[in-house]
C-alpha cells in the first residue's frame, strides 16, 4: 500500500471550520472557539511579504489547512519547483497535517488560465497526474488531497469517467480527496446527473476534509460564487456523505458578500449537526501558537 | 495521445479571444495550429460552443478587479472606455504562471498612459491620471519596497551640524516622484468632492507618493518646484553640504543653508528621503 494511505489515517480530527477571508478576521479572532479550524488560499500569500506576518498571527488561533489553487496537477509537462517551494514553505509554518488542491488544469505552457478548468480523463493525464501526486507527496512530506472542481462544460469523450480517474489515482497514490459537496450539487444540477450515483462511484473511503459553499443562478446555471446562502440541495447531499464518508473537516467557503458571522457560524454548526460532530469533540491534534503570541492572546482575551 | 498539445490549445482557447472567435467561425483553421490526435480534434470540436465562450468570459471578468480597483478614478471617469482598454490589454499581454500580479498593474498603468493620451473619449489629463494611479499603487503595494515609516529619522531633533557632513540623503525605497502636465492632484480632489472635470490646469507638477503605515496606504505630497529640485539631487551619492552648494548655485541664492536643511528636516519626518553615510 503507498506510504500515504498510512498517513491518510494518521490525520486527525478537525472538525467544523471556514475559509480565512481578510475580511472576517477581526470577527473571527473574536470568536475563534466557535471555528474548530480553517482554510487559508495559499496562493493570497505568494507575493506580499506582509501577508506571511498575518499568517504567523493567524496560527495563533487556529489549526489551519493550506489549501492551493495553482499546481495544475493535471497538466502535462514538470512541476513548477519554485511553486513548490514555496507552497511547502507554507505548509511547513501552518504545520498542517496535508495539503489540498484541486483535481484539474490552471496552466498551460505560456499560459495562466487563471481559474479551475477541467481534466479531460485519459490514460495519459492519469499517468502524469500520479507521478506528479507521487513528487508533491514526497516533497512535502505529507498527503495531498484533491478537491473536485465545478465545470461549465465537459471536454466529450473521453475515455474515462471522472470517478474512475479518482479511484485509480488515488490507489496508485494513496492520496486523499477533497469532496466538494457544493460543487458535486452544481454539476449535478447543470450537467443532469445523479449525485448519489457519483457519490457511490467516488472513493468516499479517502474523502479527509469536505468543502461547502453557496452559490447562485444565472442565465439557468448555477453558478459557484461562494457568496450566498448554502443552497438545500447542498445540504441534502452532504446527508448522503455523512452516511457513507468519514471525514475529518469540513469548511464553509464564504468569499464575498459577506453576512453577520453568526450566520456563518450557523452553518458550521449544521454541518457539525449533520455528520455528528460537536465543538467539545476531542481533537487529536492541538493547534500551536507561537510562544510570542500567546501573551497577545492573553491580553486580548482580558480586555475583552 | 498528444496531450501537451491538446491541453496548449485548450488553454489559448480559453484565455484568447482571437484564436476562440477563430474557433467559433472555423474550428479546422485553429485546431490545426496544433498536433492533436483525431481523437483530441472530435472531443475538442465537442465542446459546447455557447459555454465554452462564457467560461472564457468569465475568466477575463474574473481578472478584470485586479487591474480596475488601482485605477478606479480612470474607470470612474469613462467605464465603457477604460474597459475597452482592459480588453485589449488582456489580449495583448497574455498572462503566463510566473507573473506577478503588481508588475502585471505597473505594466497596465504603461499602456494606459500611452493609450489614453490620444484617446478622445477620455479627459485631455487621462493618461496622466494613469501615471498617477500607477505610482500610488506602487507606493502602496510595491512588494520590493522597504518597511514602513517606523524607523524615520526624527529630522525635527537632528541638529544641523549632524545633518551635514557625511550623511547623504536619498529617496527612501518605494517612494515614487511623479512628474505630470497636468494638475492631477487637483483632479483627485475634485473627484474626492464628487465631480468629474472636464479639463484641469496644464504646466509642471511633481507629486510624490510615500509608503505609509498601516501597510498597503500611501500619502501624497505635491512639491514646489524648489523641493523637486532638491529631491532630484538626493541621489544617495552626494553628501548634503554639496547638495547645499549645488541648489544654492542653481537658484542663484548664497543664503539658502538654513531653508534647505529646513526642508530635508520635513522631508525626513515625512518618510520621503532618509540618511546614508554613503
Amino acid at each position: 500500500m503507498p506510504e500515504a494511505t498510512s498517513s491518510l489515517s494518521e490525520i486527525p480530527f478537525l472538525g467544523s471550520g471556514i475559509g480565512f477571508r481578510r475580511e472576517l478576521k477581526k470577527r473571527l479572532f473574536e470568536l475563534h472557539e466557535e471555528v474548530d479550524f480553517v482554510e487559508i488560499i495559499t496562493d493570497q500569500y505568494r507575493e506580499d511579504p506582509r501577508a506571511m506576518e498575518e499568517l504567523e498571527e493567524v496560527c495563533g488561533y487556529f489549526q489551519i489547512i493550506p489549501h492551493g489553487v495553482s499546481l495544475s496537477v493535471g497538466s502535462a509537462g514538470p512541476l513548477d519547483r519554485e511553486y513548490l517551494r514555496f507552497i511547502k514553505s507554507i505548509s511547513d509554518l501552518t504545520k498542517a497535517p496535508y495539503y489540498s488542491e484541486h483535481l484539474c488544469m490552471t496552466r498551460a505552457p505560456g499560459i495562466d488560465i487563471g481559474h479551475l478548468s477541467p481534466l479531460w480523463f485519459t490514460e495519459d493525464i492519469l499517468r502524469n497526474t500520479i507521478d506528479k501526486v507521487n513528487q508533491i507527496q514526497d516533497y512535502l512530506g505529507k498527503p495531498l488531497i484533491l478537491e473536485n472542481v465545478t465545470y461549465s462544460f465537459e471536454i466529450p469523450n473521453a475515455p474515462m469517467s471522472q470517478t474512475e480517474f479518482f479511484n485509480r489515482m488515488v490507489d496508485a497514490t494513496g492520496c486523499g480527496v477533497l469532496l466538494d459537496v457544493t460543487n458535486v450539487y452544481i454539476n449535478s444540477v447543470n450537467h443532469g446527473f445523479d449525485p448519489d450515483k457519483f457519490l457511490d462511484e467516488m472513493p468516499m473511503d479517502r474523502v479527509v476534509q469536505l468543502h461547502l459553499a453557496g452559490g447562485y443562478w444565472s442565465n439557468g446555471f448555477l453558478i459557484d460564487s461562494h457568496s450566498e446562502v448554502i443552497q438545500d440541495g447542498s445540504w441534502e447531499i452532504l446527508e448522503k456523505v455523512a452516511a457513507k464518508a468519514n471525514p475529518k473537516g469540513s469548511i464553509l467557503e464564504h468569499d464575498r458578500n459577506f453576512p453577520e458571522i453568526e450566520e456563518l457560524l450557523a452553518s458550521l454548526q449544521k454541518a457539525r449537526d449533520i455528520l455528528g460532530w460537536t465543538k467539545r469533540q476531542e481533537r487529536s491534534y492541538e493547534a500551536q501558537a507561537p510562544q510570542e503570541t500567546k501573551p497577545i492572546l492573553a491580553s486580548i482575551a482580558q480586555a475583552g | 495521445m498528444s496531450i501537451p498539445e491538446m491541453q496548449a490549445c485548450l488553454a489559448r482557447l480559453y484565455v484568447d479571444d482571437a484564436f476562440l472567435r477563430l474557433f467559433e467561425v472555423s474550428g479546422d483553421s485553429a485546431l490545426s495550429q496544433y498536433r492533436l490526435t483525431e481523437a483530441e480534434r472530435s472531443a475538442i470540436s465537442g465542446i459546447d460552443r455557447v459555454q465554452l465562450r462564457l467560461f472564457a468570459d468569465s475568466l477575463k471578468a474574473k481578472r478584470k478587479p485586479r487591474f480596475e480597483i488601482p485605477f478606479s478614478m480612470l474607470f470612474k471617469i469613462n467605464k465603457a472606455a477604460l474597459s475597452r482598454h482592459y480588453d485589449r490589454f488582456y489580449n495583448l499581454r497574455r498572462i503566463g504562471p510566473h507573473d506577478i500580479q503588481f508588475d502585471l498593474t505597473m505594466e497596465f498603468g504603461k499602456f494606459l498612459e500611452e493609450a489614453l493620451a490620444a484617446d478622445e473619449d477620455l479627459p485631455c489629463y487621462a493618461g496622466d491620471l494613469a501615471k498617477y494611479e500607477r505610482l500610488y499603487h506602487s507606493a502602496r503595494f510595491n512588494p520590493r519596497a522597504a518597511g514602513p515609516l517606523a524607523d524615520v529619522v526624527d529630522g525635527d531633533g537632528a541638529p544641523a551640524e549632524a545633518l551635514l557632513g557625511e550623511m547623504y540623503p536619498v529617496l527612501r525605497p518605494g517612494v515614487e516622484v511623479g512628474e505630470f502636465e497636468y494638475d492631477i492632484r487637483g483632479v483627485q480632489e475634485a473627484m474626492e468632492r464628487g465631480e468629474i472635470p472636464d479639463r484641469t490646469d496644464r504646466g509642471k507638477f511633481h507629486v510624490a507618493f510615500v509608503p505609509s503605515v498601516p501597510p498597503r496606504r500611501a500619502k501624497v505630497f505635491r512639491l514646489t518646484p524648489a523641493t523637486h529640485q532638491l529631491l532630484s539631487l538626493c541621489d544617495g551619492r552626494s553628501p548634503l553640504s554639496e547638495i547645499v552648494d549645488e541648489l544654492q548655485g542653481t537658484l542663484g541664492e548664497s543664503d539658502l543653508r538654513e531653508s534647505i536643511i529646513g526642508a530635508i528636516r520635513r522631508l525626513l519626518n515625512l518618510g520621503v528621503v532618509e540618511l546614508s553615510h554613503s
